[in-house]
Formats: C-alpha cells, sequence, structure tokens
C-alpha cells in the first residue's frame, strides 16, 4: 500500500524467429516493461529493426487514409501471429497506395483553393485597371524597349524589391492589397530581364499572366474567369470521388489492415530492444515478481518449451532505473493522479497517496467546515460522477469531510443555530484555532520528515538520514524548539532543556555539512551555516504557512455570516432567498475551489517537497492496442 | 527594476559556465594529444563521459549530442528569463529547429527513408515546435509541404513550395530559411527593451553583418549572381552595413574591390583574403573574438548570455572539428585552420 510493487529483472532468450510471437506473448500479459540490451556487444544484431521501421510507416498511412475516410466498422479480435517481415512490406505497399491517391485529393484540393484565390485576385486587379482606365490587353503585349509585368508578392517584400530591382533600372508600384498579397506592376529597360527574373524569383513573386480569351473578349472577363474556377472545383471533387470510392471498395481489407498492424505493434515496439546472434535472440526488461508465473505461463503457451526465462532482484546500482508500478484501490486513483501530477515515486520510495489523501480530505474539511455546503459538494459528486471522469470519489470525499468539520463547528449554510458544534464555531475562539492549525502543521512536518529519514535509509543514504537538515537531526531541532515555542505561549518559559537540545541538534547538523564539502575553512563555514540557517528558517516558514487552514476555516464562517447579514437585509422573501441561494452557490464554487488549491498546495510544497522526490520512471509495460484486444 | 538588478542571477550563471569554455590554446593542445587522453579537458568543457571514438550513448550522432549539450546550457539560461527577452532566446534556439527542417526537405526531396533522416534530427525538447514524425511520415514532398503549412512554419512552407514547384532548388530554398531567420531573429532585437536591445542588438547586428558579408561574397563571386539578385538574397538588417553600403558592393566585380569598400572594422582583418572560404575562417574568427570581449565584460546584462552561447556554439564546433579530424586521421595543422586556432590569414 506504502510502496511500488517489487520488481524483477526478467531476461528471455528465444529462437530468433520466434521474436515477434514472444512480443505478442508478453503483450498479452500486460506485466512486461521491455529495456534496451544490456550488453549490446554480446548479441550485436538487431532483427525487429526494419519491421519496425516498416510497421511505423505502414502505422501513418494508415492512420492518414482513416482519419480522411474513417473506417467501416471497428476492428475486432487478432489474427493468431504477427505478420512476417514481407507481409508486413507488402501491407505497407498497399496502404503507401491508397494514401497516395487520398493525397492526390488533398492536393488537388489545395490547387482548387489556389486557384480560386488567384482567380478573385486577377478579378479585383481587372476591376481595378477598369477604374484607372488601364486597357489590360495592352498590359500582357510584348515590347521592344520596355518590359512590363504584373504580379503579387508579399507586403513585406515590397520595400526590399523596390531596391533590389531599382539597381537593374526598374520601378516598381503597387495597385492594391488583396488576400494578404500586394498586387504590384513592375517596368523596366528590356533586356534586363535575366537579372530581374532571378530577382522576382528570389522575392517569391506570382506572376498574373492574363488569358488570351480574356484579352479577346474583354467583356466576358469575369463570366470566363468564374467558369474556369468552376472548372478547377469540379475536378478537384471528382478525385476525391474517387477517393471514397476506393476506400469504401477496400473497407473490409482496410479492417484486416487494423487487425494486423494491431498484432504488429508489440514486436514493432520491441525494434531496437531484442537483440540477437545468429539464430538466437534476446529480449529484457522489467516485470512484477508476483508476475512471473504468468510471463510463463504466457510464453508457455506461445512456444512451448522453445524459451528460457531467468529472473533477478535488481542490483543496488541499477535502482534509479527500476520503473516504479503502484496499485491502488478505485477510490484512491484520483489521489494518486494527483500525486502523480507532482511526481512519480522512485523505485521503493514510500508512496504517498494513501496520505496525501488522508490528510488532504481533513485539510479541505477544516478549511471549509459547513454541513449544508458540503452535502451540496458531496451531492453533486454522486449526481455528476460520469462527467467527473473517476474523480467523483474525490468530490465526494472532500464533501463529506467538509460537512464532518460542519458538525465540528455546528455551521449549516454558516448559520450558526440551528447545530451545537462538537468542538468550537471558529470565530468563537479564532486564537484557538490558529494555534490547533500550528499543531496540524508540525505533525504533518513531522512526518514528512520522518518519511524523508525513511527515503533516505532504503537508498542507503544512512548518513543523510540521521544527520542532515531534513532527517532525524532536524527533527529532533524542530521538535525541541516547537516545544519550547509551545511553553512559552503556555506562560511556562521556553526552558533550558528544549534550548540546549535544539542548539545540540543545529551544531549536529553543522558539522554534517562541514565534514560534508571540500574547501578552504572560509568556504566550508559559509556553505555549512547557509545550510542550516535554511533548514531553520524552512521549519519556521512551513510550520507559520499552515497559519491558512485556521484563516481559511474562518473566512468562510466570516464569509457565510456576511451572505446571511445581506439576505436578512431584505423585506422580501424572494430577495433574501435569492441572496440565500446564490450567495451559498458563490462560496461553495468560488471558496471550495480556492481551499482545494491551498490544501492542494500545502500537499506539494509543504509535504511532497520535503519527503517526496517523486524522479522515478513509470511502469510502461508492452501492450496489445485496446481496440483490437476488445 | 534596472537591467543590472534583472540580470544579476543570469549573469552570475553565465559566468559559471563561462569557466567551462576553452581557450584556443587548449583546444589547440586537444588537437595533438593523442586518443584517450581527453577526458579531462573535456571534463572541464562540460562534456564528461563523451565516447569521441564511437557515435555516443543512445545512438545519438556526435553533431546531436553536442546541439543537445548547448541547448541544456540554453535551456538553464532561458528559464530564468520572461518577456521579450525569452522570445528573442528562444528564437535564436529556433536555428536548431530550422536545421531540422531542412534535414526533412532535403531528405525527402532525396527520397530517403524516415529512420535515415530521422537520425540526423537534434530533438529540440520542450521548445520544439516542428511535428518531426508526422512530417517524416509524408508520403512525398507535396504533403509534406501541405502538412507543414498547418505548423508555425507555415509562411517558410508557402515559399517554399512554388520554389520546389517551379525549380527544385535546395540552395534556394535554403537561402529563404535562413533570410526569414535573420530577419525575425532583427525583429525580436527591436522588441525588446532599450536597454537589452543595446546589449544584444550590438552582438545580433554584427553577426547579421557578417552573414551578409560572407553572403555577399559567396553569391556574388562563387555563384556568379547577378547584382541585384545578389542584393536581395541578403538580410534587410544590420549595424554597421546599411542599404545603399550593401547596394554598392553587390555591384562590384572582384573581392578586392569589395574588400577596399568595406568599413575599416572588416576591411583590416580581410586585407589578404582571396577567396570566400577564406573569409569564411577571418570573420568567423573576428565575430568570436567580438563575444569573448562582451563575454569577459564585467557588466551585466543579457549580450553576455548570447555571448556565451556563441562562444558555447563555437567550443562545441571545434570539439567537433578534433574529433572528425581524428576520425579521418587528418593532418593536425588541417584541423588547426578548420577549427579556427591557427591563424591562416591575416592579423592573428
Amino acid at each position: 500500500m506504502f510502496r511500488s510493487l517489487l520488481m524483477q529483472r526478467v531476461t528471455v532468450l528465444v529462437l530468433r524467429e520466434d521474436g515477434p510471437a514472444v512480443a505478442v506473448a508478453l503483450a498479452r500479459t500486460g506485466a512486461f516493461s521491455p529495456e534496451a540490451p544490456e550488453s549490446p556487444e554480446l548479441l550485436p544484431e538487431l532483427p525487429g529493426r526494419r519491421f519496425s521501421d516498416l510497421y511505423r510507416q505502414a502505422r501513418s498511412h494508415f492512420e492518414k487514409i482513416v482519419a480522411q475516410c474513417p473506417l467501416a466498422g471497428v476492428p475486432r479480435g487478432l489474427p493468431a501471429d504477427p505478420p512476417r517481415e514481407a507481409e508486413l512490406a507488402a501491407l505497407e505497399e498497399w496502404l503507401r497506395t491508397v494514401w497516395l491517391q487520398c493525397s492526390n485529393c488533398d492536393e488537388s484540393r489545395r490547387r482548387a483553393s489556389e486557384e480560386q484565390l488567384y482567380v478573385t485576385q486577377l478579378t479585383k486587379m481587372l476591376d481595378r485597371l477598369a477604374q484607372l482606365g488601364i486597357d489590360f490587353s495592352q498590359l500582357s503585349r510584348s515590347r521592344r524597349f520596355l518590359d512590363i509585368q504584373i504580379g503579387m508578392v508579399q507586403p513585406g517584400n515590397v520595400a526590399r524589391l523596390r531596391e533590389a530591382l531599382s539597381m537593374a533600372g526598374y520601378v516598381v508600384a503597387g495597385l492594391q492589397s488583396v488576400a494578404g498579397l500586394e498586387q504590384v506592376v513592375i517596368a523596366g529597360p528590356a533586356g534586363k530581364e535575366p537579372e530581374t527574373e532571378a530577382v522576382l524569383r528570389a522575392a517569391d513573386w506570382q506572376p498574373v499572366r492574363i488569358p488570351a480569351r480574356l484579352s479577346e473578349e474583354p467583356g466576358r472577363a469575369h463570366e470566363l474567369l468564374f467558369e474556369h474556377q468552376q472548372r478547377m472545383i469540379a475536378q478537384a471533387d471528382a478525385r476525391c470521388r474517387n477517393v471514397e470510392v476506393l476506400t469504401k471498395e477496400h473497407a473490409g481489407r482496410l479492417l484486416d489492415a487494423a487487425r494486423i498492424l494491431d498484432v504488429a505493434a508489440p514486436y514493432a515496439e520491441l525494434g531496437g530492444m531484442l537483440s540477437a546472434r545468429g539464430g538466437l535472440a534476446q529480449v529484457g526488461g522489467w516485470a512484477p515478481a508476483d508476475a512471473l508465473p504468468g510471463l510463463r505461463e504466457a510464453l508457455g503457451a506461445s512456444l512451448g518449451k522453445r524459451f528460457v526465462l531467468s529472473a533477478r532482484s535488481p542490483h543496488p546500482n541499477e535502482l534509479a532505473r527500476v520503473p516504479t508500478l503502484l496499485r491502488h484501490a478505485a477510490l484512491l486513483r484520483p489521489f494518486a493522479a494527483l500525486v502523480s501530477n507532482y511526481g512519480v515515486p522512485r523505485y521503493r520510495e514510500i508512496d504517498p497517496t494513501l496520505l496525501f489523501a488522508v490528510t488532504f480530505i481533513v485539510m479541505f474539511g477544516m478549511m471549509f467546515g459547513d454541513i449544508g455546503n458540503g452535502a451540496l459538494i458531496a451531492a453533486a459528486g454522486f449526481l455528476v460522477a460520469r462527467r467527473l471522469h473517476g474523480f467523483a470519489p474525490f468530490v465526494v470525499a472532500c464533501g463529506l469531510a467538509s460537512a464532518a468539520f460542519g458538525w465540528v463547528y455546528g455551521s449549516v449554510f454558516g448559520v450558526e443555530e440551528l447545530v451545537h458544534p462538537l468542538w468550537i464555531s471558529p470565530l468563537a475562539d479564532p486564537d484557538r484555532m490558529l494555534v490547533m492549525s500550528l499543531y496540524w502543521g508540525a505533525g504533518f512536518i513531522l512526518i514528512g520528515s520522518a518519511l524523508t529519514a525513511y527515503n533516505r535509509i532504503s537508498d542507503g543514504r544512512y548518513l543523510d538520514a540521521l544527520l542532515d537538515g531534513k532527517g532525524a537531526a532536524g527533527i529532533v531541532f524542530y521538535t525541541a524548539l516547537f516545544y519550547g515555542v509551545q511553553r512559552r505561549m503556555l506562560g511556562h518559559g521556553v526552558g533550558s532543556v528544549p534550548w540546549m537540545v535544539a542548539a545540540g541538534a543545529f551544531m549536529v547538523v553543522f558539522a554534517y555539512h562541514w565534514f560534508r564539502y571540500a574547501g578552504g575553512a572560509g568556504e566550508r563555514m559559509l556553505v555549512a551555516l547557509t545550510q542550516v540557517i535554511h533548514d531553520a528558517v524552512g521549519y519556521f516558514s512551513n510550520t507559520l504557512s499552515f497559519l491558512r487552514v485556521a484563516a481559511f476555516g474562518l473566512n468562510h464562517m466570516a464569509l457565510a455570516i456576511a451572505v446571511s447579514a445581506l439576505a436578512s437585509m431584505l423585506r422580501s422573501d424572494a430577495g433574501r432567498w435569492t441572496i440565500l441561494v446564490f450567495g451559498n452557490i458563490f462560496i461553495v464554487v468560488l471558496e471550495g475551489g480556492i481551499v482545494a488549491i491551498q490544501a492542494l498546495r500545502l500537499e506539494y510544497y509543504e509535504g511532497f517537497s520535503r519527503f517526496f522526490e517523486g524522479s522515478g520512471r513509470e511502469f510502461r509495460p508492452l501492450t496489445l492496442p485496446t481496440a483490437a484486444a476488445a | 527594476m534596472h537591467a543590472p538588478a534583472r540580470h544579476a542571477y543570469l549573469s552570475t550563471r553565465v559566468s559559471a559556465m563561462a569557466a567551462r569554455l576553452l581557450s584556443d590554446g587548449e583546444v589547440d593542445a586537444l588537437i595533438d594529444r593523442a586518443d584517450g587522453q581527453d577526458d579531462l579537458l573535456l571534463q572541464a568543457a562540460g562534456l564528461s563521459g563523451w565516447k569521441p571514438e564511437g557515435t555516443g550513448d543512445g545512438g545519438l550522432s556526435l553533431e546531436q549530442r553536442l546541439i543537445a549539450s548547448l541547448l541544456a546550457d540554453f535551456a538553464i539560461l532561458v528559464r530564468a528569463m520572461r518577456g521579450a527577452a525569452r522570445r528573442f532566446f528562444v528564437y535564436w534556439a529556433c536555428r536548431f529547429e530550422l536545421s531540422n527542417l531542412k534535414a526533412i526537405m532535403r531528405g525527402k526531396m532525396a527520397g530517403e527513408t524516415p529512420a535515415s533522416i530521422r537520425s540526423r534530427i537534434v530533438d529540440m525538447g520542450p521548445y520544439s515546435r516542428l511535428p518531426v514524425e508526422e512530417l517524416l511520415g509524408t508520403q512525398d514532398v507535396a504533403e509534406l509541404l501541405r502538412r507543414l503549412e498547418r505548423t508555425p512554419f507555415g509562411a517558410i512552407a508557402r515559399e517554399t513550395r512554388r520554389i520546389f514547384e517551379e525549380r527544385r532548388e535546395l540552395f534556394a530554398m535554403d537561402a529563404a530559411v535562413d533570410r526569414r531567420y535573420y530577419a525575425g531573429l532583427d525583429l525580436h532585437v527591436q522588441a525588446l527593451d532599450r536597454s537589452d536591445r543595446q546589449h544584444i542588438g550590438g552582438l545580433v547586428g554584427d553577426t547579421i553583418d557578417r552573414t551578409n558579408l560572407l553572403w555577399l561574397l559567396r553569391y556574388r563571386f562563387s555563384y556568379g549572381l547577378p547584382p541585384a539578385q545578389t542584393y536581395y538574397l541578403l538580410i534587410p538588417a544590420g549595424e554597421r552595413m546599411p542599404a545603399q553600403l550593401l547596394q554598392q558592393l553587390a555591384r562590384t566585380e572582384s573581392i578586392a574591390e569589395l574588400i577596399t569598400r568595406l568599413p575599416r572594422e572588416f576591411a583590416r582583418p580581410l586585407a589578404s583574403v582571396t577567396t570566400a572560404a577564406d573569409a569564411t575562417l577571418v570573420l568567423e574568427r573576428d565575430g568570436w573574438r567580438r563575444a569573448e570581449t562582451v563575454l569577459r565584460s564585467r557588466a551585466v546584462n543579457l549580450g553576455r548570455v548570447l555571448a556565451y552561447l556563441m562562444l558555447r556554439e563555437k567550443l562545441l564546433r571545434q570539439l567537433r572539428a578534433v574529433i572528425k579530424g581524428r576520425r579521418l586521421g587528418l593532418d593536425p595543422d588541417l584541423v588547426r585552420r578548420a577549427t579556427g586556432v591557427m591563424a591562416a590569414f591575416g592579423p592573428a
């Protein structure tokens, strides 16, 4: 419950030709996470590499085809065996051919849309020339001494084009802006065309060529352009209709392709991780210790006796890369998601999910204690459970905690006269609330520090666990100081014992850092002192941070009273109820959200940052695609 | 807040990182060392664990590992930036992504397999905007460009499409991409606040001037392009070479004539240069020298960050030359020339 599952380093030796079958068998168990070979020089060949490349290409074509023409059904069931490399190559070739036709459709649509844009621009230009009283048929005529061209460029290129063309004796004049492009006329001495052509190409010049027919029949220009445009669209549509016919025709084969690709996926994923030499192949990885019998059984069912599976515990130098696999009850999963949002526990590091769930719920309740509001939240969690995508237990738990603390505070929608508090009403004794929140914070920090020490011992970092400011010495320092301050608050004076214990622990941490760092005396003094002061200030500020638990509890009561007071100021019942309903919705949504964020902040910054590194590697098993497995 | 206060952390960080830069003397010594004796120097350069003889860990090529190392430094520095300064530096790093884009376009045009192209792609990590796998999975260049149009590189795709459809000129595509990049870099400099613009603008302007000069020499005298086209292909920005001067330079008929018309700071180091290739080495060395001056200055500003990144890139390129030189058994003096540690032309 508090740690990840025990892992074993598994090595499977098989015959080279059984590689694909091994991949599928291991994927069916969902309990094997492959890893790159340990000694690549011993088994230097990677027989799955080409298969992997072919798969990737075939999958890419397939997905692009399906994105354009969805499958005619859901692929169910898998072929018994993964395809051979030659079969996959043939499938890839066929998918490529189908995709090329789809791609042609895409390309012709794009061209049609470009043509449409071009026709629009040409139409506008003809209109503009007509406005200026210029005969466009004259512009397109070639001349002996003068070169005139009309075209379009990006607006950002016009100034540069003008400068460059001036070097060849040309002038540049802008006509108008259409659809993000600048229509431009250039004119200069004939004979310099090769030089200007080169510049125009570099400027991404799109020449506007007025079709000869337009020059012959200028009165029908718009009509002719429209006809041309329609022809292009019709051509593109015809090409795309062919694709639809083609994909309908091949619907069955595409479904087969989906199944073949699904069964090929595990071997393709193994790709560079299945190493071989001659007829022997090997795949290595990690599996939970309790899954080993299942792995053996699956391999036996697929290969008979043609395999050797060996397993061992991870070596100490491998611990950093052993993947972490955690199993949580359904109720804890939303909390686990919030923990993994911070990080994945390292292998054998304490899994903080349960501790997080309990402390988060309690803190939420403490900060938002109200029977009515809590019941609303819990009811909302039940009612919209499906929309919460697995987070319903989280919402319901927060609501119930809020209602429970509402009982403790004696508050129902901020009204304190309906229920007698089990403890006190927060506003009745704010000082007491603040002191309690400090006790809560101190307990939280001490548990966090104890877990830090435990994790370090698990890692073999014994000195860190005992002598560091976040280890046992830090715990002694903090406890002694907290005890002394508490005595002082109760009016007894700090006393010499807490001072001496705290000073002793302080010196231990200082000495630890002093001996840990190499360097001159001054440098060591500075580093050790900075570290110790940093730890001490950290304990102090972390503790004060928990004052917000009481502050939000008080804030909630004050806000609820404000809503009640506003409502009571109104004479009409309707107005009163409107204020009460909307006021409480406001409290639940806004304040509830803020309290949840604050509780999460306390967990992450005051808790996790203390004991949880979260630098682990998640266990990612080899699996079969879910659609196919169904 | 004033620049020194804003950039104190970055400046300290850069000073600490700058200790890992190797001097030309140290790189020179590295060229003469026997195989297997590089560990200490490479460790000092922050590249411990390197295996110069192989392709490195994780199947990454030498180039990919070098750039990954530079990007790791970049990520540390850029994390502490915000606003226009951050946008500038992220754009600066975009050059590696543009190299990825060029590699994909070239590979697709040459009909290479996705695996072969992928082996040359640099992982940009969180700064990546290019959907590399999607582009690698395209069937042909037309589909590649169609998909590219839907990315932040859409403008490049549209320009490249016409070049591809009309001429299939790789040079023209590369030139278009590079020109856009530098023009964008200049726009990002203009967006910086006054103090940052002053410090970064100097280095960027200098880099653009040198790049313009190199392109001018290459287009005009190596490729024989006409003056107007040469001028159009240059970057419309820079520090000491305004548009009018660039037009005059583009009209020159020989390298010697061009050098006589250059501002003094460029003319002097190029005095004895006769080819565009030689000019490249001289101008690069001169640019690095300016970056070193900025990095050595005690002022607290973002210019030092850019100078560090430029010099780090220089060091990594030098190391690549040393390692490749060794692999190919090249003459050490040739490697010295390629790394710029031996003054081949002009004053050292």
